[in-house]
């Protein structure tokens, strides 16, 4: 039955007219964003006598196979791409109880945490297509650029398996925003809630949070390399290193191995206590 | 038509901080029949019925369905069971057909063509591919009531399924009732239309401030004392002069009638005659469902 219903859920998912505007919105955001380096970088190197290691490292950024790294880390679940997820998360998981969707399945015999689970994973496609818009987006007008500027894509330097792994790990980045909205979301049952908490979370909060824990020293400071937003840090850098990019910075980050278990400890958290909590609701009118 | 029950509350509560929703519902529903579960807004049917559906958690008490209990942890005998609560819960963004085709892909067992052959009884057919959100109340119903056959279950439970419909809605709903409950499916209906419970319900439970106050067969029910009604000049003086009359009560002056029960129709044209008071119409006749169930809830509202 899990199939069944994790199939059902991406149906919705993808009939739903919020992905595609908010998947045209990444890419619009991503072409937009590309355009702009290009013109400050060309303006930045016609304008003044760049040294050359920061006319290289400019370049990287908007060629390939540089720019596509750059749209991944531009894509991160703490950067553009986690934005955009905190809000479809939550407009998703919430508007299930306004439109008592979740009264179907449940009074058709399914049980709670399946359907739960199977909510949250079905996430996980929206989540896939949000980077590979960005990607997508971002490949074709950084494929132009690298044109216009080397006559080639480099496409030699390019390891596609590797592009690849860059893709899942960027998605699987996005996943801890994702639970914690989603947890918002069963525990407020209201859209405005979870996309606001999500955002500010993002924005704002885990900022404040690694600013303060800065402040107090050791041994709080190293709570910080626990936080989302660094462990996603950590493997976004490995997709700079995967794609042969130079120069990636791995300082004050954790190892990928924690950072994948850091990620995962995190979505499990949030997605077991929306479970917890979930099983306890009342669903009336 | 088997005796089994198929859907037993025992005891069942549901407070919500003071608010004693639910009070301790004790009903049960025999296989094959049509129940009627009666009661004002706010008696606590909706919620009675939420946690037979396993979607609130009783404070107490128990719910067995097919022999099985049922709590929301536990609702695998809910898989035999379809149910339309309230307004129906669709996916707005979907179409009717695709609204159906979603809950189809859950049942591998029911045969190709089920989608379609729901719509058609329903009358959806035309319909079926517009988006459910722009339905109309009296379309969602019947959406609703689609989705709640899809699966052929063997019992429906109904919370106001003509919520919303026009009249011609609600006869082809009350048909289709019939209809199923003659294939020996159990109906579970609740509703505030006493008319249309009485013409399909076989047995009716009635609620009232969370409280079961009767529970029994309709024609048990209405097969009560008859009722004298009787047209006279003054309504209320022959209601007063009929208080002496023995064995009369449920005394009521209506208009320009006056209706009583326990008491012939003669007997009370000959006492209400040898006060001088002549009647000029007189009609005997059995209570209907709407009479009695005012009667019940006024009469245990005055009690509590």
């Amino acid at each position: 039955m899990f199939w069944h219903l994790l199939s059902t859920e991406n149906t919705k998912i993808v009939r739903r007219r919020m992905l595609w505007v908010v998947l045209a919105l990444i890419a619009i955001g991503v072409l937009l964003i590309e355009m702009v380096l290009y013109g400050a970088i060309e303006n930045g190197l016609s304008g003044t006598a760049m040294p050359a290691e920061d006319r290289l490292n400019a370049l990287q950024t908007i060629t390939w196979p540089g720019a596509l790294v750059n749209v991944l880390t531009m894509i991160g679940g703490n950067a553009f791409g986690g934005l955009f997820f905190v809000i479809l998360v939550g407009a998703v998981t919430s508007q299930e109880y306004s439109w008592r969707t979740l009264h179907l399945w449940l009074s058709r015999g399914v049980p709670r945490p399946m359907l739960r689970l199977a909510k949250f994973a079905a996430l996980i496609t929206p989540a896939l297509l949000i980077v590979l818009t960005a990607l997508v987006a971002g490949g074709v007008i950084t494929a132009i650029i690298s044109f216009n500027i080397n006559n080639t894509l480099h496409l030699d330097q390019m390891n596609f398996s590797q592009l690849f792994l860059s893709v899942l790990r960027t998605t699987y980045t996005l996943l801890p925003y994702g639970a914690l909205t989603y947890f918002l979301a069963v525990i407020s049952r209201s859209t405005v809630v979870a996309v606001s908490g999500g955002l500010a979370y993002v924005l704002l909060l885990e900022n404040i949070l690694i600013q303060m824990l800065g402040l107090l020293g050791e041994p709080l400071q190293r709570l910080i390399q626990y936080l989302p937003s660094t462990l996603a840090n950590c493997l976004l850098a490995l997709n700079q290193a995967a794609i042969g990019v130079e120069g990636a910075s791995t300082a004050g980050l954790g190892t990928p191995l924690i950072a994948t278990m850091g990620i995962a400890a995190w979505s499990f958290l949030f997605l077991g206590l929306s479970l917890w909590i979930f099983q306890r609701q009342d669903l009336s009118e | 038509m088997q005796n089994d029950i198929i859907l037993q509350t025992e005891g069942l509560k549901k407070y919500f901080g003071k608010v004693h929703a639910v009070d301790g519902v004790t009903i049960s529903v025999p296989r094959g029949l049509v129940y009627g579960f009666l009661g004002p807004n706010g008696s606590g049917k909706t919620t009675t019925i939420g946690m037979i559906l396993g979607l609130l958690h009783p404070t107490a008490g128990s719910v067995t369905l097919f022999g099985e209990r049922v709590t929301p942890s536990h609702t695998k005998p809910l898989r035999r069971v379809g149910a339309l609560v309230g307004q129906p819960s669709l996916v707005p963004y979907l179409t009717a057909r695709q609204n159906l085709e979603l809950l189809a892909h859950l049942r591998r067992d029911l045969p190709r063509g089920r989608v379609d052959e729901i719509l058609e009884i329903v009358g959806l057919h035309k319909a079926a591919n517009r988006r459910a959100g722009h339905f109309s109340t009296g379309m969602k119903q019947r959406l609703g009531l689609a989705m709640s056959l899809l699966h052929k279950p063997e019992l429906l439970i109904l919370d106001e399924p003509t919520n919303g419909m026009d009249p011609a809605g609600m006869h082809d709903v009350r048909n289709q009732l019939s209809e199923l409950a003659d294939r020996g499916v159990t109906v579970f209906i609740s509703s505030h239309l006493l008319h249309e419970v009485e013409q399909i319900c076989d047995r009716v439970g009635v609620l009232n401030a969370g409280k079961v106050i009767t529970e029994g067969n309709v024609k048990e029910l209405l097969g009560g004392p008859a009722v004298v009604k009787v047209r006279v000049s003054s309504s209320a003086e022959a209601a007063r002069l009929l208080q002496s009359l023995p064995g009369c009560r449920e005394i009521k002056p209506n208009g320009a009638y006056v209706t009583v029960c326990g008491v012939s129709s003669q007997a009370v044209v000959a006492h209400l005659t040898s006060k001088g008071v002549v009647p000029s119409e007189v009609s005997t006749g059995q209570s209907d469902l709407e009479s009695i169930f005012l009667e019940l809830t006024a009469s245990d509202s005055k009690e509590g």
